[in-house]
């Protein structure tokens, strides 16, 4: 039954604006830094790794803005639109709907990648990072993403409105961006370095410094960085089940 | 008739506030069911909980023998127009019931046939290309209808169907349901508009600050709330009450044209009876007395007063 709901949100977001202009912001961004990296005069002074854990960490980021973004309407706006109610007077469950909205939301991230896939392989031509690069971007990313997700959609069931998932959502994204903001001395604070190891994002960027700029490609070199980013997952997907627990016994309209 | 839907002592509250206290029902298969409330009686909250879409506090409901916690179940055999229902203005009428056949799981090779048909029984058929976004209120109503129709439903639930149609949008649907009731489909109908109900429901039920005050027939209700009936009077000649002196009951409505009077009176049978023996002692020529039906806003006024 998840497949209706994926394939809906599919052509929805291909035969509305919304789908074609997150395509075209991402490759604006990724060909703008692209550009930069490979012209700008002092930026072309680093190493070729260190341009390409840079353009991954952009991929990545921009990746997980947009489908946080487009992932915390997709679920409210079936109650903001008042589908849910046909929606759910159907056989349809609660678990398909979600599953479906899942994958939709991945297709997005899919449909960046693939934007990004040029800008990868032109940035890392004579390095021989080309599949470590795609690859890492792609798994580190598909994690991130999906957990990401998870979360706004444990969200959007509790809140039901897009401006409250959305504020929420972007409050959790700052947050966890907040280690990328810390000066050099702070990040050898204790605390700060605790925070590192516990948040997700803090973990993507770190394991493609691991694998890009030192060359530690295998996944058991990568361990230290992925299981915390397994455990944000599965963290996220219990989160999601009790909201979704939360959402049933509430039922499908609210009367606060 | 084997009873379809049965309520038994249904609690509902939001808060503090009941919407819905120990409601009691049961509707037979077949049936065109009327469901009648002031605003915030409970109606919508009632067809919520029997369609599975809020949870009941208390009580027991079983829709064709089937408990609410069999939602897919019951969900194969119903079909609703919520009251309020949006659309996915980007799809094609077309495409917005081929998708609901699919969450059905309907088989692809009957679909066709099926949209079809359904869209030329809600005349959507030319408009069947066209996105939603652009059809007008009651072209989406009909679409609604069509999708609550697309599993071939044994019950039908309808919050308000016709709500903010014209004339003829609502003598549309109204047919239509006619049609569909003739065709054995259990119909439950909330509605607003009094005289549609009192034309299509065989049963009406109506419910005040979430109970239950009244359920029957038509003729049932009108026994149920009139100790005091209403009568029309025509008389020849220029008539005034006051001339009468002394008598039981009531006029209320006094009107005289050329050489006629005609009124309205109310009081019992044994009041009307003794006016008569009055009127003919002054001698008056009466030309016409006869019982006057309430009509179901007089039922639906006096009960949820």
């Amino acid at each position: 039954m998840f497949k209706y709901i994926w394939f809906k949100e599919v052509k929805e977001s291909l035969s509305t604006w919304k789908g074609m202009l997150w395509l075209f912001v991402s490759s604006l961004i990724f060909s703008f830094t692209s550009y930069l990296l490979l012209t700008d005069k002092e930026l072309s002074l680093l190493d070729q790794t260190e341009l390409l854990w840079l353009l991954s960490k952009v991929i990545i980021g921009v990746a997980i803005l947009i489908v946080a973004i487009d992932a915390s309407s997709i679920i409210t706006s079936e109650f903001e639109k008042e589908t849910a109610e046909s929606l759910f007077i159907t056989p349809l469950k609660l678990k398909d709907l979600l599953l479906g909205k899942l994958l939709a939301s991945l297709t997005l991230w899919g449909q960046i990648y693939i934007v990004a896939v040029p800008y990868m392989v032109v940035t890392s031509m004579g390095s021989g990072l080309l599949w470590g690069f795609a690859g890492y971007v792609a798994l580190l990313g598909s994690l991130g993403i999906t957990a990401m997700v998870m979360v706004i959609f444990a969200i959007s069931l509790l809140y039901r409105s897009s401006k409250n998932t959305l504020t929420t959502s972007l409050i959790i994204l700052l947050a966890l961006s907040i280690p990328a903001f810390f000066s050099s001395t702070l990040t050898n604070n204790p605390m700060a370095q605790f925070f590192g190891v516990v948040n997700p994002v803090d973990n993507i960027f770190s394991s493609l410094d691991n694998v890009l700029v030192d060359y530690h490609q295998s996944l058991l070199q990568n361990w230290n960085y992925l299981l915390p980013l397994l455990l944000f997952l599965i963290a996220s997907a219990v989160f999601m089940f009790f909201a979704a627990k939360r959402f049933q016994k509430e039922g499908v309209i609210k009367n606060d | 008739m084997d009873t379809v839907i049965s309520i038994k002592n249904l609690t509902k509250s939001y808060g503090s506030a009941k919407a819905i206290d120990d409601l009691n029902m049961e509707i037979a298969q077949g049936e065109f069911f009327g469901f009648l409330g002031p605003n915030g009686a409970g109606k919508t909250t009632t067809i919520r909980i029997l369609t599975g879409i809020i949870k009941a506090d208390k009580g027991e409901v079983l829709i064709n023998g089937f408990g609410l916690e069999e939602k897919e179940k019951i969900a194969g055999i119903i079909g609703v127009i919520p009251e309020s229902h949006g659309f996915y203005n980007w799809m094609s009428a077309w495409k917005y019931l081929q998708f609901f056949a699919d969450l059905y799981q309907i088989k692809r090779d009957k679909q066709d046939n099926l949209i079809k048909l359904l869209l030329q029984q809600v005349d959507l058929l030319n408009s069947k290309d066209s996105k939603i976004g652009t059809f007008s209120r009651g072209m989406r109503q009909r679409l609604g209808l069509a999708r609550a129709l697309i599993n071939n439903p044994k019950i039908l639930f309808l919050d308000e169907p016709t709500l903010g149609l014209d004339p003829q949008g609502q003598e549309d649907i109204q047919r239509l349901l006619k049609k569909l009731n003739q065709d054995g489909v259990t119909i439950f109908l909330s509605s607003h508009l009094l005289p549609e109900v009192s034309n299509l429901c065989s049963k009406i039920a109506i419910i005040s600050k979430g109970k239950l005050v009244a359920q029957g027939t038509m003729d049932e209700l009108r026994r149920t709330t009139h100790a005091k009936k209403q009568y029309y009077l025509k008389i020849q000649g220029d008539f005034a009450p006051s001339s009468l002196g002394k008598f039981p009951g009531k006029f209320f409505k006094v009107s005289h044209k050329s050489d006629l009077s005609e009124l309205t009176y109310e009081g019992s049978l044994e009041d009307a009876n003794e006016l008569i023996n009055i009127l003919k002692t002054e001698d008056m020529n009466i030309l016409e007395f006869y019982p006057a039906a309430d009509s179901l806003t007089d039922i639906f006024l006096k009960l949820t007063k």
